[in-house]
């Protein structure tokens, strides 16, 4: 699966104006019991799991259990609990379907999270792909391993 | 670092939202070049944009413009 990285608007240091940047941010689409929601991830090899905004697990009716043992470290070293839920997660692309259901983590995007990204870390999601960055041509390609749960291909 | 200008923005790739959305829910078509449906909750986004046409329209919420250095 090949996905271009995305186009992401930053500040430029010492300026006014705003600058542009390319990330590894693709389309997932979560399903839950109450249907389903395709949303943007950033591939994060320096995430330890994968972590989604917890509007969605509502949204798609996901029970979501209080984690005491999976706690978070923001940027600054401000710890964050997380909330823990199942979810079926689907990756498309050029005709090739993706698909598994795993427990992830999810966090309220309100207060200091309000500006944190979906990430899709290694638990969860890159455990079961071999990934190139091609930051050349600012592309990312995924292949499924055999590590991924009865996968579902097509 | 690779900052580029604006005006270097490649079109044929996933766009950035326009800044009037940040802090908003937004529903992209496929492509993620034209924003469908926008607002505060992400339910009633989504149902305009399945109402528009568009049911699988890529939800996001927009963030201000930031250097990402890290994840959670």
């Amino acid at each position: 699966m090949r996905f271009p990285y995305r186009v992401n608007l930053i500040p430029i240091p010492d300026s006014e104006d705003l600058g542009i940047v390319l990330r590894p941010e693709i389309p997932v689409t979560l399903i839950g019991p109450k249907g389903d929601a395709p949303t943007l991830g950033l591939v994060d090899t320096g995430s330890d799991i994968t972590i989604f905004p917890k509007r969605l697990a509502d949204l798609l009716g996901i029970l979501l259990q209080p984690s005491s043992e999976v706690r978070a470290t923001v940027f600054g070293g401000s710890p964050v609990a997380l909330d823990v839920g199942d979810v079926t997660i689907r990756l498309e692309r050029d005709g090739e379907v993706v698909q598994w259901t795993e427990s992830v983590c999810f966090f309220d995007m309100a207060g200091e999270l309000s500006d944190q990204v979906a990430v899709l870390g290694h638990a969860g999601f890159l455990d079961y792909f071999t990934a190139t960055f091609d930051g050349k041509e600012g592309v990312l390609m995924l292949v499924s391993n055999d590590l991924l749960p009865e996968p579902v291909k097509s | 670092m690779a900052i580029k200008k604006l005006s270097e923005l490649d079109p044929n790739r996933p766009q950035p939202a326009p800044l009037e959305y940040v802090g908003q829910w937004v529903a992209w078509n496929r492509e993620m070049n034209r924003i469908v449906a926008h607002g505060d909750d992400v339910a009633e986004v989504q149902a305009q944009a399945r109402e528009a046409g568009f049911p699988d329209a890529i939800l996001e919420k927009v963030r201000r413009p930031s250097l990402y250095v890290g994840a959670l």
